[in-house]
């Protein structure tokens, strides 16, 4: 893989990495990539099923818990806070 | 105490009759632990407050209200949340979070009245097959501390072998729960997809992730995986009872597939104790028959498109933003992004998001998940006929015993082809267990792994205790 694909990946993948790491990434890729090749070898039709004999489970669109429960212990996980909201650079 | 050869079920009998109280049992472990921890770095953390849920079992016993796991000590994978306790999964990104609820098979296990020690090491986000991803270091193998403990869930297996605690939880996604377990010498269940809530587990492949029990015995699995069993409406991928087709009948025939166990990966001595116990087994009365599973052979490349493209999406959560760690160094949105990531990640998880991110990407979609969903399923369908001819799948659980630690190198491939054994039974969804299988020559325990149909897991219990007697 190019190091420029890499690259662009990781910035897909909003995750930070060295320009050594870009190279090592490169060499593992081919590698890895190289040994999932073998399913070419399987000639299967390539169906509209995607996620098996499931079905999806949801539940009922009604209020599972007290409005406002949670938000003193999930406001205090987060690393950034200022007068009840979760704080981020400027979005704009 | 001689923790290290007592089962749960000896305990919970001396607790019951008064010759043991939880307290004593939970010190002795907290006290192998702060004396060997040190070195085999099972445990992230011992938990302050053991002694006081000892002193709580304790009493829930005196007022008669106790079960088989009261009182007894546990060790819980860093990625299954305890309330008010550090669940990090060996990571930097969480190394400071706290959880905010008790995962499913947690509040199981402390309406039980099991006592939890401590959280466990593990490669990272459960990225890995020797707990060497860990960002808080290697999990030494209790039994021979130059080699792995094996992983993702090596802290947990560690922790029963070396006399920590009597039970533990792991979580498997590859094999994570049956490899470490096989390593240690002990007994190590994946349950069927679907058979255990994960919530409250993080999610790693969620097409794939299970939780299960490490124990001694299968006797002492049997009854965790009976505890924290059962329907969970909070884990939509929970399977309500009804649904579960319950075999009723004895264990008969074991199907082996030659074709995938004698291949050049495998180890001699592995193979050889593999055979003999198999024609134990067949002078018991079992019928033997070769099963062939033609596709099987690619679980593993399936494994590699699909695990890291649900890693890639499940790990968007991590955005330094809600929880978790966040960068002290940005300019701006996207820095925040992608410092805190690149920082807080390590360097297996970083890789595996990027592959991740590659196989799911507009232009090669089609040919590897798209085509890996295929195989999939067809995977899953000749498991299905290969049950029609047998009760019980037998094969190797790991193609060599546990290997020296720093022996896999930098080459991740190399590190992958571990799981070979164990990726099947994931991709199938069915149930699989690890039992040990005795000890090569240098004394590292050898293993085997059964695999039944969906929701038989009774099967597994059943032929893991012939084979327990057998070895």
């Amino acid at each position: 893989m190019q190091l420029a694909d890499i690259k662009k990946l990781a910035t897909l993948a909003r995750v930070d990495i060295s320009d050594g790491e870009v190279i090592e990434l490169s060499k593992d890729m081919d590698s890895i990539l190289g040994y999932i090749k073998e399913l070419d070898e399987v000639n299967l039709p390539l169906g509209e099923q995607l996620t098996g004999d499931l079905y999806n489970v949801v539940r009922d669109d009604d209020h599972p818990r007290i409005s406002a429960q949670y938000t003193e212990v999930l406001l205090k996980a987060a690393p950034e806070t200022e007068s009840g909201f979760v704080k981020v650079k400027k979005v704009l | 105490m001689d923790i290290k050869n007592l089962t749960i079920e000896e305990a919970s009998k001396k607790m019951e009759a008064g010759e043991l109280t939880s307290v004593q049992l939970v010190s002795a472990c907290i006290e192998n632990a702060k004396k060997d921890n040190g070195d085999i770095n099972a445990f992230l953390e011992i938990f302050d407050d053991a002694l006081a849920q000892a002193e709580v079992a304790d009493k829930m016993r005196k007022e008669g209200k106790a079960t088989t796991l009261t009182g007894i000590p546990f060790a819980i994978k860093d990625n299954i949340l305890i309330h008010g306790h550090i669940a990090s999964a060996a990571s930097k990104i969480l190394a400071n979070y706290v959880a905010s609820y008790d995962a499913h098979v947690i509040e199981k296990l402390k309406t039980a009245g099991a006592v939890f020690i401590g959280r466990t090491n593990m490669d990272e986000f459960a990225m890995g097959s020797s707990t060497e991803n860990s960002a808080y270091g290697v999990t030494k193998n209790p039994l021979d501390t130059s080699r792995v403990a094996g992983g993702s869930s090596g802290g947990s297996a560690a922790a029963v072998a070396a006399g920590f605690a009597l039970g533990a939880l792991g979580t498997d996604t590859g094999g994570s729960i049956r490899q470490p377990a096989a390593f240690c010498g002990t007994v190590g269940l994946k349950p069927t997809y679907g058979d255990v809530s994960r919530y409250g587990a993080m999610p790693m492949g969620n097409s794939l992730d299970q939780i299960g029990p490490i124990a001694k015995t299968v006797a002492d699995a049997k009854i965790i995986y009976e505890t924290i069993v059962g329907h969970d409406p909070r884990d939509n991928t929970s399977v309500p009872d009804q649904f579960k087709n319950k075999q009723d009948r004895p264990v008969k025939t074991i199907g082996v597939p030659w074709h995938l166990i004698e291949v050049d990966g495998i180890e001699a001595e592995t193979l050889t104790r593999f055979k003999e116990t198999i024609e134990k087994l067949k002078k018991e009365g079992y019928s033997i028959v070769d099963i062939s599973l033609p596709l099987t052979k690619y679980s593993l490349a399936v494994y590699y498109i699909l695990m890291p493209a649900e890693v890639s999406t499940n790990l968007d959560r991590f955005d330094g933003i809600r929880y978790g760690h966040r960068t002290k160094d940005a300019e701006t949105l996207y820095d925040v992004y992608a410092k805190s990531r690149g920082e807080g990640f390590g360097k297996e998880t970083r890789r595996r998001i990027i592959l991740g991110t590659y196989v799911l990407s507009h232009g090669y979609y089609d040919a590897y998940y798209r085509k890996a969903v295929a195989v999939r399923h067809e995977i899953e369908k000749e498991f299905k006929d290969a049950f029609t001819k047998c009760d019980v799948i037998a094969m190797p659980t790991n193609p060599a015993p546990a290997f020296k630690i720093g022996s896999k190198g930098s080459d991740p491939l190399a590190m992958y082809l571990a799981d070979v054994f164990t990726v099947p039974a994931d991709i199938a969804g069915v149930p699989a267990i690890t039992i040990p299988n005795g000890t090569n020559k240098e004394g590292l325990p050898l293993d085997i792994q059964f695999m039944s149909t969906w929701f038989d897991e009774q099967a597994l219990f059943e032929i893991g205790e012939v084979v327990e007697k057998l070895v």
